[in-house]
C-alpha cells in the first residue's frame, strides 16, 4: 500500500506543470504577508505619541477610547477603496497606477510623487528620532543604570544629538535601502522573524503591564518613583496644582472628540498606503473579498487593539482626569516633569524592569524601522511602474533577475533620503513644515485614492467590470461608488479641518515656518506635473507616444 | 546630428501585430487599436490560424460539447453565447450530428478539410473586417501567412482588397519611401507545420523575393521566424525522442532561423519584423537593421503589438504595445 500511494504521489508530481522562469517583480508575499506589512508600516506606536498628552489638553473634553475607534471606523471607507483598485490593478504601481488610470496621466504621475514620495522622505528623520528617543535612548539608559555603565547615557545623549540623530538616519536608510534591493523574498523573512515578534512583544508587554496595573497601584507607584520624590511630586499634587492653576476636571464634549478624527485617518490608512504598491508582488491580489477583509482586520487591530485597548487600559490606570490634570500642567509648563509625557515612560514608572523597558523599546525600533523599509519598497515600486509606462526613463523599471528587485530605482530613492536628510538636519525649520507637508500630502494622496475608486467605473470601465469589486453593490449603485463617495467626503472635511482649525496644531499658526504647509504642497505637485509634460515630449520626439499606455484598447 | 524637417515630415508609425492563431478577441482589439493607436500602416506578420477545433454534437432541440474538460449542453441561443467565448481563445467549431462527428475521427482527411473550411471562413472574415475598418480609418494593412498557416488559406489571403495588400512572397511598397519583403515560410519545427522548409529553402526564398532589390536602406523585411541565437528566437527547449516534442524543464534554447540571420547579416534591411516565437518578445539590433518581435498572447485574449517609428533610412523608435 505504501508503495502504491507514493507512485501515485510521484506520477502527481510527474503531471505538475512546468513555469517559466521569473522575472521582474515576483509574488512572494501572501494577502497576510501583506495585510502585515501595512499594520506595520502603520508607525503602531509612535503614531500614538500625537494622541497624548496635546489633544487632551488642547481639547479636555475628549474621549480619547471613543474617538481612536471612531477614527479607525471612519477609515474603512479609504481602506475598502483601495482593496478594490488593488484587486481590479494587481500590479505595482499603487497610487499612480490607480490615478493615471482613472483620474488623469499627469495627475496620477504628480499626486503620489509630489505628495507621497517626495514629502515622506522625512518619515527617515522622524523615525530616527523615534528610534533614538523611544528605542535606543531608553534602553540605554535602563542598561546604564540596571548595570552601572555610564558610558551608556553618554552614548544616549550623542545619539539623540544632531550628529547622532543623522548618522543614525544614513545608517538606517542604507539598511532599509540594503533590503529593498534584495528583494521581497528578504524582506518577509525579516518580516516574519524580527519584524512582527518584536512589535507583537512590545504591544503584548504594553498591554500586560497596563492590565495588572491597578490606579491604586499607580498611585503609589508614581508616588514612590525616584525621579518624583526627589522633586516632591505626588499623584495628589499634581491634581490639586492643576486645579489651583485654573484646571477644571473635564466634561465630554463631542466637538473635541471629533476634532481628532482626522488625524486617525491619517494614521491608520497606511495600512493601504504601504501595501497597495506591493501588490505586483502578492499572491492572489486580486481576491477583493479576501484583501479588503486582511486590510480591514488590520485597520482594525492598529485602531482597537493598538490604540484603542492601549489607550483605555492607560486610562484605567492613570485615571482621565490624572491625565488631563499632568497635561495641562505640562503644557502650561507650570511644572516640568522628570521624564516624557507619554504611555511608555507611566508604563516604567508601575515597573521599570530593564528587561520591560527593553521589550517596549524594541517595537519602537523596528516599528520606526519598519516605516523607513517600508516606504522605500513601496514608492521604488511606483517608480518601477512609472519606468514601464516610460512616464520616467525605462531604466527605472529594471528589475534584478537574481533578487528581483528594482536596484535602480531604489538607488535613487536612497540618494534623494540622504540629500533631503542633509537638509533637514541644517536647516531645522524645514524639517517641521515637511513634517506637516507629509500629513496633508498623505490625506491628499487618500482624497484622490477615493477618487479613483469612484472614477473607475465610469473612465476605466473595461477594468471595472472585470474586476472583483464590480460584483458587489448596494441596493442598486456599486458598492466603489457608495464607498468611495463616503471617502471623499471624509478627506475633504478632514482636510479642511487640519487646514484651517488651529487647535489641531498642523496650521502651522505661530510657529514661524519659512513656508506655510498648506500651500507649499502645491510646488512638488507642479513640479512633477512639469517633469511628466517634459519627459513626454522627450519621448515624443524619440517616437514613443507615452500616451498610447492610458488609452484602453477594449475589442471592438 | 540635426535631421532635416523634411525627414520629420516624413515620420511614419507603422503597427506591426503576428500570431492572432485565430483569436476572436485579440483580432477585435487589432481593429479598435487601429482607431486609438493611430499607425500610419499595419503590418500583419502571419500564423493567422488557430490550432483547435470544437466539435459540437446537434442533438436537435440542444447541443453538447466538452470545453476545459467539462461537458457542456446549450438551447440553441444560449450556444451562439457560448461559441463566442470558444473564438476569443482562437478555437474554431464544427456543428453536426453525432454521426458525423464520429465518423469525423476515423477519417482524418476529411477532419483536415473542415479545418481548414473554418479557418480559412474566420481568416475571410477577419479580412473584411480589416478592409472596412482601414478604409474608414485611411489605413494601408499589409497581411501574410505564417508557418503554420495551411496553403489553402492562400485562397482568403492573396486577395487584391482595396486597403488590404497580400504581400506575401513580394515585395511591394509601403507608403511611398519604404519597400516591405514579406515570407511567411518557416524554419523547420519539431511540429512539423504547413509551411516549415529547410534553412537553405528559406535562404533561397529569401534570395528569389529580394532578387531585384539593390539598396536595402528603405526596406523592412516582415519574415515570420525571427533570426537565429538573436534573443527574439528563446523557447524552452524541446525534448523531440517523444511525440509530441515536449518542454525540458528549465532550459531554454534559440530556435531561430540561420538562413534569417545570414539573410539579415548580408542585406542589412532598415528593419526588420517577426513573430513565430510566442514568448521571446524584444527588439535588437543586428548591424544596421532594427529586428523586432512583439511576441503573442493569442490564448490570454492580449493583443501583443509593436509600433515602431520610421524616416526615411532610420528606425526613429520602436515601442512594444499591449491591449
Amino acid at each position: 500500500m505504501e508503495t502504491a500511494a507514493r507512485s501515485r504521489k510521484s506520477d502527481d508530481q510527474a503531471l505538475d506543470v512546468f513555469l517559466r522562469q521569473s522575472s521582474g517583480l515576483v509574488r512572494e508575499l501572501s494577502i497576510f504577508d501583506a495585510a502585515v506589512f501595512g499594520v506595520l508600516a502603520s508607525g503602531l506606536f509612535f503614531s500614538f505619541i500625537y494622541f497624548f498628552p496635546y489633544p487632551q489638553y488642547i481639547t479636555p473634553g475628549i474621549n480619547t477610547v471613543l474617538m481612536l475607534v471612531l477614527g479607525t471606523l471612519a477609515s474603512l471607507p479609504v481602506i475598502i477603496c483601495y482593496a478594490a483598485l488593488g484587486s481590479a490593478m494587481p500590479r505595482a504601481g499603487g497610487d499612480y497606477l490607480y490615478d493615471s488610470r482613472t483620474v488623469s496621466p499627469a495627475l496620477g504621475f504628480a499626486i503620489p510623487l509630489g505628495m507621497g514620495a517626495f514629502v515622506w522622505t522625512i518619515l527617515f528623520p522622524l523615525g530616527t528620532f523615534v528610534i533614538v528617543s523611544f528605542g535606543l535612548g531608553p534602553v540605554l539608559n535602563a542598561a546604564a543604570s540596571q548595570f552601572g555603565i555610564e558610558t551608556l547615557t553618554g552614548w544616549a545623549n550623542a545619539l539623540q544629538g544632531t550628529t547622532g540623530q543623522l548618522i543614525t538616519t544614513i545608517v538606517l536608510a542604507l539598511l532599509a535601502w540594503l533590503i529593498t534591493i534584495r528583494g521581497v523574498r528578504l524582506y518577509r523573512i525579516i518580516q516574519r522573524s524580527v519584524f512582527l515578534p518584536a512589535i507583537v512583544v512590545t504591544n503584548v508587554a504594553l498591554l500586560i503591564q497596563l492590565f495588572v496595573s491597578s490606579n491604586d497601584r499607580f498611585r503609589q507607584a508614581f508616588d514612590r518613583f525616584p525621579a518624583n520624590e526627589a522633586d516632591g511630586i505626588t499623584y495628589a499634587g499634581i491634581l490639586s496644582t492643576a486645579q489651583q492653576n485654573g484646571w477644571q476636571p473635564p466634561s465630554f464634549s463631542w466637538g473635541d472628540t471629533l476634532l481628532w478624527i482626522p488625524v486617525m485617518l491619517g494614521v491608520v490608512p497606511f495600512v493601504v498606503y504601504a501595501t497597495e504598491g506591493m501588490l505586483g508582488e502578492v499572491k492572489r491580489a486580486r481576491d477583493f473579498a479576501r484583501l479588503s477583509r486582511a486590510l480591514i482586520l488590520g485597520a482594525l487591530y492598529i485602531g482597537i487593539v493598538v490604540f484603542g485597548l492601549l489607550y483605555f487600559l492607560f486610562e484605567r490606570m492613570a485615571s482621565q482626569e490624572f491625565i488631563s490634570a499632568a497635561s495641562f500642567l505640562v503644557n502650561e509648563e507650570i511644572i516640568a516633569l522628570p521624564y516624557d509625557l507619554n504611555i511608555t515612560s507611566f508604563s516604567s514608572i508601575v515597573n521599570d524592569n530593564f528587561f520591560l523597558v527593553l521589550a517596549v523599546s524594541l517595537g519602537f525600533i523596528a516599528s520606526a524601522f519598519q516605516l523607513m523599509t517600508a516606504v522605500m519598497m513601496n514608492e521604488t515600486r511606483i517608480l518601477v511602474s512609472m519606468g514601464l509606462d516610460r512616464t520616467l526613463p525605462a531604466k527605472f523599471a529594471d528589475v534584478n533577475p537574481r533578487f528581483h528587485a528594482p536596484i535602480f530605482s531604489a538607488t535613487v530613492y536612497v540618494a534623494l533620503v540622504l540629500g533631503m536628510t542633509l537638509w533637514f538636519t541644517y536647516a531645522p525649520e524645514w524639517s517641521t513644515v515637511f513634517t506637516y507637508l507629509s500629513v496633508y500630502g498623505g490625506q491628499g494622496v487618500l482624497l484622490f485614492g477615493c477618487l479613483a475608486a469612484f472614477l473607475l467605473p465610469i473612465r476605466a470601465r473595461a477594468i471595472y467590470e472585470a474586476s472583483p469589486v464590480a460584483r458587489y453593490h448596494i441596493g442598486r449603485l456599486p458598492l466603489i461608488t457608495v464607498i468611495s463617495a463616503l471617502g471623499m467626503i471624509l478627506y475633504v472635511a478632514s482636510l479642511f479641518v487640519i487646514a484651517t482649525n488651529d487647535k489641531v496644531g498642523l496650521t502651522g499658526a505661530g510657529l514661524g515656518l519659512p513656508a506655510d504647509p498648506r500651500w507649499l504642497l502645491i510646488v512638488p505637485v507642479v513640479f512633477f506635473l512639469a517633469v511628466f509634460f517634459a519627459w513626454q515630449w522627450v519621448e515624443r520626439r524619440r517616437g514613443i507616444d507615452t500616451r498610447l499606455v492610458f488609452e484602453a484598447v477594449p475589442p471592438e | 546630428m540635426i535631421r532635416r524637417p523634411k525627414a520629420r515630415a516624413n515620420r511614419r508609425r507603422l503597427l506591426f501585430v503576428t500570431d492572432l492563431h485565430g483569436s476572436d478577441l485579440t483580432f477585435r482589439k487589432l481593429l479598435k487599436a487601429l482607431e486609438v493607436w493611430r499607425p500610419d500602416a499595419v503590418i500583419a506578420g502571419g500564423d493567422v490560424a488557430g490550432k483547435a477545433m470544437v466539435p459540437v454534437v446537434d442533438l436537435g432541440d440542444k447541443f453538447r460539447l466538452k470545453w476545459m474538460g467539462q461537458v457542456h449542453e446549450f438551447a440553441s441561443r444560449e450556444l451562439s453565447t457560448f461559441l463566442e467565448k470558444v473564438g476569443q481563445v482562437g478555437f474554431y467549431w464544427h456543428i453536426a450530428p453525432v454521426e458525423e462527428i464520429e465518423a469525423m475521427r476515423d477519417d482524418p482527411v476529411r477532419t483536415n478539410r473542415i479545418f481548414e473550411e473554418v479557418i480559412a471562413r474566420r481568416w475571410s472574415a477577419w479580412l473584411e473586417r480589416l478592409e472596412d475598418r482601414c478604409r474608414q480609418l485611411r489605413v494601408p494593412a499589409y497581411v501574410m501567412a505564417g508557418n503554420d498557416d495551411p496553403w489553402s488559406l492562400d485562397a482568403v489571403t492573396l486577395v487584391q482588397r482595396e486597403w488590404v495588400t497580400p504581400a506575401d512572397g513580394a515585395v511591394v511598397p509601403v507608403l511611398d519611401h519604404w519597400m516591405l519583403v514579406s515570407c511567411g515560410l518557416g524554419n523547420p519545427t519539431p511540429w512539423q507545420c504547413p509551411r516549415d522548409v529547410s534553412e537553405s529553402e528559406l535562404a533561397d526564398k529569401l534570395r528569389s523575393i529580394t532578387e531585384g532589390l539593390k539598396d536595402f536602406s528603405n526596406v523592412i523585411a516582415n519574415i515570420h521566424p525571427p533570426p537565429f541565437d538573436s534573443t527574439l528566437d528563446l523557447a524552452p527547449k524541446l525534448d523531440t525522442s517523444v511525440s509530441p516534442p515536449r518542454p525540458v524543464p528549465g532550459e531554454i534554447a534559440p530556435v531561430g532561423s540561420t538562413a534569417v540571420r545570414d539573410f539579415l547579416a548580408d542585406a542589412q534591411p532598415l528593419l526588420s519584423l517577426h513573430g513565430h516565437i510566442h514568448e521571446s518578445r524584444a527588439a535588437v539590433r543586428l548591424g544596421r537593421t532594427w529586428a523586432v518581435n512583439p511576441g503573442s498572447e493569442y490564448a490570454e485574449g492580449v493583443l501583443r503589438a509593436a509600433l515602431v517609428t520610421v524616416e526615411p533610412s532610420r528606425v526613429v523608435s520602436h515601442q512594444l504595445v499591449a491591449a
